[in-house]
């Protein structure tokens, strides 16, 4: 499901201005809305309050309320934590298989190589949907389903481009000199080529958690995520849908958080690759 | 070589085409009905859900009809006169009436349909299967023995269309079934011309009906797929459709009330949402545990979300229905310091228990909700899953879940019994919870062999108090059905018995 | 070589797809629902539901089922939809051009927009030209398709009246007479322009709530293609034999960047096939996506596991393609087999 952005070193442009620190600001807001929710949201994400059902914004409730009352905004910030905690999850746990996975692959004799790749290939055209579908069907709806299925798709991208990257560096005079004065496969692995993949990936793990994240929302919203009354992102925009028309805000904000999230996440990772390339 | 034969072809089409077809057909008679969703077969006797009734009840007819204003009192249709006599029921057919493939209509017909539905045993089937025999006195005289003498079957028989018996002979071997899924041909007031998979349902006016269409009828029917609630609301506020199914009430009151549109108000639903307790899982097997549930719901909160249009109901008989009991009944409201005392009583403080709803419907989701708060304040956790429809139901039958949130109408207008069989007799497809009890099963035995409705009534009160007193259910509130209709057309009426229909015989443009 | 290497493509292929109906058959089976409970219908007995169990198989022991499933399968019958009532394959004929159509005219916008962003940020790489579009379409990337899909629909349908709010063509009027299934293809055919036009006028949402999505990867790679092939000694020997800077960008260029893109492109089909699925929901496309999502409400197992065979099958083929188009598109590559 993640697609390999590649550059070429020397085509990275480095994002300029104001555009980094308001990221990072983003970053910042959103660790705060995850470890703190309790000192930021003004009101209880769960308790109703139907006196207030579907107000639109105002100082006491800046993004309005939703049909049960509540705060659209104190929702947003206590979803932060399942919404982003689940899609950075997925991430990591992929990365972690797919580096291991890849170093494997990349390391190992052709035909085993030949073998694991082919494996990958499997998943790359499995659509990530069907099988989300069937996995919250079988182990029921819920974010652990979620955070399975979409790792079990995310995975392959990181071993291609670990063992891309293994092959890359394999190769390399130094890497080529150390074996020659028999230093033993393992300490080749360790010293000379996963730092350099480590650093590859990280670029990769930034920008992906922003991927993730609008996959995550995506299922919760088809109803497979998250339940009522957990105010993860996508199922606010579920179950905002049927007061559309009469109550914007429950949808725009939740949508907007998502994609100042995922953008967020996509300029860090730029970033961190023009770094890598300078 | 492919690709050129194919430019050649579409250069070919673009020259000699654009005789015979023309896509901007004049559309000022067409009628544009947004349905929930595609059905799954048109067969009458297998039709199950809104969306296939707005099919099978505009091409076909029935025996009888029944007054939408007043469900007790019923209409002639099909049959111009009925009697009963114990356990026979005597009906005399109209005459001259045709199918949409010129064959007439008579007392064979009646008894090929009636045969093939019970033999089939699905859709409607449930509502006439006392019938213990059918047969044709002559062919405008059919005469239906029941297993037991009932009062409703006449009533009963205003759900049950009726088709050609030459059809049901001409695909004998598997009972029409694959036929009958996917084409049609009945009496009715509307023709079905075709059926675009994915996308619609298409029907024209039969000019030929025996009943009267009102001034500027529709003389072309779509009923389209539309799946999506909101966007059935905001085809319908932007005049794609005319009508829409299941649009959801917030939207519904918004664009009913805005102008060019006016809203059509009704009294129907009987359980709307209900929330069933499994009677079989622990903690719900416990009554005092359900009593202190249905104490603590804040029922306030659901009318609140019905914006005010809605009623909290004292049982499952809605008080509009022919000798409901309701009025007579006690008031259910919140009552924490009751709850709490149930709660104690049941010992079974700091519970857990698991709540699946069917997708799709706001209402239900917010039901769940309020129960989850509402038990909160007892201590006690509710956890919610959102499901398919069938899974949801499952899960519960099954016992792996502990309450199941389910909104229903009682499709017979004046017979309670099949709604009582349904949901809270042995074996009833609703009957998630697997209450059981025995007097009530006798009680909706017996009901329909009473002639007095007064004693009817009375039986009626003893079966109702019997399903409120056991705590099965909580009924969060009944609200009234609001359906936005545009200004341009006017004839939509409120079936009582059903949630929305739509009768396009009735409907005209201004 | 190249028989020899599209043998073992297809042998490979067809394994992928094998794996794929085993998997999608087990996992979907787990769920504890029962379709013959759905097929009778609410209210009917339990008998009649035993009697449909029966009728559809739906009894036998799961190893039975899937012999029986696998054996069809090998005779290409996906089953039956027991939500449609008909045969996959008939259901399938009948949708799949919508998806077809829906992704075809998507990934032809994806391409060109892409590519003419790219020429536009790499005529000055850094500058704010390049920035402005990075920007515009990594946000375009962390919008939800679902959320963007509603977001146009309100704005064009609800308060522009400029686009329909969904389906392929408009309701009250009659479609072309269907040849190809393709809307714009049969509306041609029967020589109607104003159906063309209706018909892509419908596809215009679906297809740019697609294409917004995937931006954000084709013009980046697109980008960083031009960039590199500018600084190629041929270009500069290009600009030396004095061609004119347009046709240096199209015929060199353009031919040279277009490989990574399609590589790409191939990798992101798992990823196109998931919000097609999004958007046919959203926007009432008659599509496998839809059909397979209300079929899998109702524990419709057959579209679900045929919509995977489907899409996997399609991978394998684009991706087959691309192998045997390389050496076309870009001339340093020399053969497949190699």
């Amino acid at each position: 499901m993640s697609i390999s952005t590649q550059p070429t070193r020397r085509t990275i442009a480095r994002p300029k201005g104001v555009l980094l620190p308001l990221a990072l600001l983003v970053l910042v807001i959103l660790a705060a809305f995850t470890l703190l929710p309790g000192l930021i949201a003004p009101h209880d994400p769960i308790a109703l309050a139907m006196a207030d059902r579907l107000k639109p914004p105002s100082l006491t409730h800046i993004f309005g309320t939703d049909e049960g009352g509540r705060d659209v905004f104190s929702r947003i910030v206590y979803g932060t934590r399942y919404s982003l905690g689940v899609a950075i999850a997925i991430v990591f746990a992929s990365a972690l298989f797919g580096v291991i996975y890849g170093a494997v692959s990349g390391m190992a004799r052709q035909g085993i190589d030949n073998l694991m790749m082919r494996i990958v290939d499997l998943f790359f055209g499995f659509p990530a949907l069907v099988l989300a579908l069937a996995v919250a069907a079988s182990i029921g709806r819920g974010l652990d389903s979620v955070a399975l299925s979409l790792a079990i798709i995310w995975w392959p991208g990181y071993a291609r481009l670990v063992r891309g990257e293994v092959l890359r560096l394999r190769e390399r005079p130094h890497v080529e000199a150390a074996r020659a004065l028999g230093v033993s496969e393992m300490t080749i692995l360790r010293r000379h080529i996963i730092p350099f993949v480590v650093q590859e990936v990280n670029v990769r793990v930034t920008t992906d958690i922003g991927y993730a994240l609008v996959a995550v929302t995506a299922l919760s919203f088809l109803g497979l995520g998250a339940n009522s009354p957990t105010p993860e992102w996508g199922l606010l925009i579920r179950d905002s849908r049927p007061y559309f028309g009469s109550a914007w805000w429950y949808l725009v904000f939740p949508g907007t958080m998502i994609m100042l999230t995922a953008t967020a996440f996509s300029l860090i990772g730029d970033a961190l690759a023009s770094r890598r390339a300078a | 070589m492919k690709l050129r034969n194919g430019i050649l072809g579409l250069a070919l089409g673009l020259l000699m085409g654009g005789v015979s077809y023309s896509a901007f057909a004049d559309d000022a008679s067409t009628f544009v009905y947004a349905d929930a969703g595609e059905p799954s077969t048109i067969d009458p006797a297998k039709a199950n859900v809104n969306w296939e009734f707005t099919v099978t009840r505009n091409i076909y007819d029935r025996l009888v009809d029944f007054d939408l204003d007043d469900p007790s009192k019923l209409l002639p249709a099909l049959a111009t006169e009925w009697k009963q006599d114990g356990k026979v029921w005597t009906f005399k057919l109209r005459d001259g009436v045709t199918f949409h493939d010129g064959t007439a209509f008579d007392a064979n017909d009646v008894k090929a349909t009636l045969d093939r539905l019970l033999k089939i045993g699905q859709g409607q089937s449930y509502l006439v299967d006392d019938i213990a025999s059918v047969t044709v006195v002559d062919p405008k005289t059919v005469k239906i023995e029941t297993k037991a003498p009932t009062v409703f079957l006449a009533s009963n028989l205003s759900r049950i269309e009726m088709l050609s018996d030459e059809d049901i002979a001409k695909h004998k071997d598997d009972l029409g079934q694959a036929w009958f899924n996917e084409n049609a041909n009945g009496t009715g007031p509307y023709e079905f011309v075709s059926w675009t998979r994915g996308t619609q349902i298409e029907l024209k006016r039969n000019d030929k009906w025996w009943g009267k269409f009102p001034e500027k009828p529709f003389d072309r029917v779509l009923d389209r797929f539309v799946t999506d609630g909101a966007n059935r609301a905001r085809g319908l506020e932007g005049g794609e459709f005319d009508l829409a199914n299941f649009v959801p009430l917030d939207e519904a009151l918004r664009i009913g009330t805005s102008s060019g549109f006016h809203l059509v108000e009704g009294n129907n639903l009987w359980a709307w949402p209900a929330i069933y307790l499994n009677m079989d899982l622990a903690p719900t097997n416990n009554k005092d545990f359900r009593e202190a549930l249905v104490k603590a719901f804040d029922y306030n909160a659901m009318v609140q979300s019905f914006q005010g249009k809605a009623e909290v109901g004292r049982g499952p008989v809605p008080s509009w229905f022919p000798g409901s009991p309701e009025k007579e009944e006690v008031e259910i409201k919140t009552d924490l310091d009751g709850a709490k005392a149930a709660l104690a009583k049941s010992g079974l403080a700091n519970a857990k228990m698991k709540c699946s709803v069917p997708a799709g419907f706001p209402e239900f989701r917010f039901a769940a909700t309020v129960l989850q708060s509402s038990a909160q304040q007892l201590g006690v956790t509710v956890e919610i899953e959102e499901q398919p429809f069938v899974e949801a139901i499952t899960a519960i039958k099954s016992d792996r879940s502990n309450c199941f949130v389910l909104g229903n109408a009682n499709l017979s207008p004046s017979d309670a019994t099949k709604f009582f069989s349904a949901h809270y007799l042995k074996g009833g497809f609703y009957n998630s919870g697997k209450f059981f009890d025995q007097t009530l099963q006798d009680l909706v035995a017996k009901l329909p062999t009473i002639s007095d409705a007064a004693e009817r009534g009375k039986l009626l009160k003893q079966a109702a108090d019997i399903v409120v007193n056991s705590h099965y259910i909580i009924w969060t509130a009944r609200p009234k059905t609001v359906v936005p209709e545009p200004d341009r057309i006017g004839g939509y009426r409120i079936d009582p018995a059903e949630y929305i229909n739509a009768r396009f015989w009735e409907m005209y443009s201004k | 070589m190249v028989i020899a290497f599209l043998l073992k493509r297809l042998v490979w292929g067809l394994v992928v797809l094998i794996a794929v109906a085993v998997i999608t058959f087990f996992l979907s089976r787990v769920v504890p629902a029962d379709p013959a409970a759905f097929l009778a219908g609410q209210n009917a007995s339990e008998e009649t539901v035993q009697r449909i169990r029966v009728e559809h198989g739906l009894d036998r022991p799961l190893p039975e089922q899937f012999a029986s499933y696998m054996i069809g399968l090998a005779k290409g019958d996906l089953g039956e939809s027991i939500r449609t009532r008909r045969s996959v394959s008939t259901d399938l004929k009948q949708y799949l051009p919508a998806t077809l159509e829906l992704l075809i005219v998507s990934f032809v916008l994806y391409l060109a927009v892409s590519f003419s962003l790219a020429v536009l940020a790499a005529r000055r790489p850094g500058g704010a030209v390049d920035g402005a579009i990075r920007l515009v379409t990594m946000v375009g990337t962390g919008i939800p398709v679902f959320w963007l899909g509603m977001t146009l629909q309100f704005f064009f349908f609800y308060k522009l009246h400029w686009l329909p709010l969904g389906a392929r063509f408009p309701i009250r009027e009659t479609a072309p007479p269907v040849v190809s299934g393709f809307l714009l293809v049969d509306s041609l055919l029967a020589g109607s322009l104003s159906a063309f036009l209706a018909s892509l006028k419908h596809l215009t949402l679906p297809a740019a709530t697609i294409v917004v999505n995937l931006l954000a990867v084709g013009t980046r790679l697109s980008r960083a293609a031009l960039i590199q092939e500018q600084s190629r000694l041929y270009v500069r020997t290009a600009r030396g034999k004095g061609l004119s800077p347009n046709r240096i960008l199209f015929k060199h260029i353009l031919r040279n960047a277009l490989s990574p893109i399609l590589t790409a492109t191939t990798m992101q089909f798992g990823y196109m096939i998931s919000w097609v699925i999004l958007v046919e929901v959203i926007f009432d496309w008659p599509g496998i996506g839809l059909y397979a999502y209300q079929s899998f409400q109702v524990f419709d197992y057959s579209p679900v596991i045929a919509l995977a065979i489907v899409s996997t099958a399609g991978f394998v083929i684009i991706n087959l393609v691309m192998d045997l188009l390389y050496p076309v598109i870009d001339p340093r590559v020399q053969s497949v087999g190699s």
